[in-house]
């Protein structure tokens, strides 16, 4: 027992996972041999090499380069001092140039007196369940993307950045009469395959019900219902926000279920949050929902977002909150100038100092340009 | 995460300390459901400590007060601090269990 243990390189290299090692430069010290089992590199490859080099080229799902500085997973790990608690998933190029989707997790490598001096990052080839959770994904956007209404007083937009490759968020936009469009913005508890498998089921629902908006407290009610049937023995639930608005009267009728409250952007520039509190879907039958009804003037806007958008911590366990991100709107220019889902999520990055957003962020506007 | 747990007849007061979150939801999750498999239907969560609460967390919160009430128990919250207390707002929690101000009204739930 005691020869097997003298080498820890012998053990590492016994690993199915892939294993290397940076000093505190990023300089590529050890590199295992799953690692070049999965990577089709060599260590005589990347040894000495900084592993930000043209190497390599960690992206995120969504395509972003991750090496450098605050996107790398290995460097946050290294100036933060925190191993990773879930691994990342990240796509890695193999010597023949193939993408690797590959989940990461990486942990700061200390010296006798605590100082980080390296860092060591593993990583699992996930290739065939990505193949199935890419064809989850197409399925869900199908179910997310349908055609927003066009209407000269109004303008739809929505924006969805699931946090894992299929995500729990769902919305859905609809035109109910000439002059009333409903819509739903819901996150289902948890995130990933199983939320993402219950947004499946609110979609039928939706698609049974939405006519019910021109009274949102009564569609409220019946998605309620169909969600504590759905849901059954499971103990879960969604938070939703929902409503009608009616671009000839210029007003929104707005029911909560615990979602976030939206924010009415006036011309003036000012923000206002509408809370409009509400029992959760899915939890108990019959309970009441109310409405709260805004008056819209020509060059309001009308913004509905996931708790994804402001429930962000950062190291020093600051929440970003709905204030924070009301600040971040407006250090973007917002509403003058458009909103980029890519803007503000570099902007929500920069606050958690992280390299992916916490949760599935989803945001539904409304620009109401009147008659 | 650290939980206080006391006794008084047969309601048990849970105080749990710091954050209930993705990291410490399931700890939480098993002592819950471990006092009520031991037999307890009362229940009071004394939030007093609570930071933070996710939705994990509310899912948690739920299970246990749903396990009670399958045994003709009920589960009581009290003691909420200012966040808390705005999430629980939010989600209209006081349509599904009990909200008391302390701990002394909570036992008054009962």
């Amino acid at each position: 027992m005691e020869n097997l243990l003298t080498s820890a390189e012998v053990i590492l290299d016994c690993l199915s996972d892939g294993v290397y090692v940076c000093d505190r430069e990023r300089r590529i010290v050890y590199w295992s041999k799953s690692a070049e089992r999965i990577t089709g590199w060599q260590p005589g490859d990347v040894l000495g090499r900084l592993c930000l080099e043209d190497v390599l080229c960690h992206e995120d799902k969504d395509g972003h380069r991750l090496c450098g500085e605050e996107h790398c997973p290995l460097h946050r790990s290294m100036v933060t001092g925190a191993t990773t608690t879930v691994p990342v998933t990240v796509f890695a190029r193999g010597k023949d140039g193939r993408k690797i989707p590959m989940q990461v997790t990486t942990a700061p490598i200390r010296n006798e007196s605590g100082e980080v001096v390296g860092g060591v990052e593993t990583f699992r080839d996930v290739a065939p369940m990505l193949q199935d959770l890419e064809r989850a994904k197409m399925i869900q956007a199908q179910t997310l993307e349908q055609d927003l209404p066009a209407d000269p007083r109004l303008h739809f937009a929505t924006f969805y950045l699931p946090h894992d490759i299929v995500g729990g968020d769902y919305y859905a936009v609809k035109q109910l009469d000439s002059d009333r469009y409903g819509f739903l913005l819901a996150d289902m508890e948890g995130h990933g395959l199983a939320a993402a498998l219950y947004t499946m089921q609110l979609g039928s629902v939706w698609n049974q019900h939405f006519q019910l908006l021109t009274n949102p407290a009564r569609f409220a009610a019946e998605v309620n219902k169909e969600l504590v049937r759905i849901f059954a023995s499971v103990v879960t639930f969604a938070t939703a926000v929902c409503g009608v608005i009616d671009a000839r009267a210029g007003k929104v009728r707005l029911t909560g279920a615990g979602g976030p409250p939206p924010l009415i952007i006036r011309r003036n520039q000012t923000m206002q949050k509408i809370e409009c509190p509400g029992p959760l879907f899915g939890v108990m039958e019959d309970v009441p929902y109310e409405e709260q009804i805004v008056e819209l003037e020509p060059g309001d806007s009308l913004l509905l977002f996931s708790d994804g958008a402001f429930e962000i911590r950062n190291a020093k366990d600051g929440l970003l909150g709905v204030d924070g991100l009301i600040k971040i709107l407006t250090n973007l220019d917002y509403p003058q100038k458009q909103l980029k889902m890519d803007h503000l999520q570099e902007e929500l990055l920069k606050f958690s100092n992280d390299i992916r957003l916490q949760d599935d962020l989803t945001i539904i506007e409304v620009r109401f340009w009147g008659q | 995460m650290k939980i206080v747990e006391k006794r008084e007849n047969d309601i048990c007061i849970l105080t749990p300390i710091g954050r209930l979150d993705v990291n410490t939801s399931e700890s939480f999750r098993e002592r819950l459901l471990q006092v009520i498999a031991d037999g307890t239907k009362n229940i009071i969560l004394d939030c007093q400590s609570l930071d933070y609460i996710s939705s994990g967390g509310l899912r948690v919160v739920l299970e246990g007060a749903k396990k009670t009430w399958q045994l003709e128990g009920k589960m009581v919250l009290c003691s909420l601090k200012d966040y808390i207390k705005e999430v629980f707002e939010v989600t209209q929690f006081d349509s599904f269990l009990p909200i008391a101000e302390t701990v002394e009204d909570a036992l008054k739930e009962f």
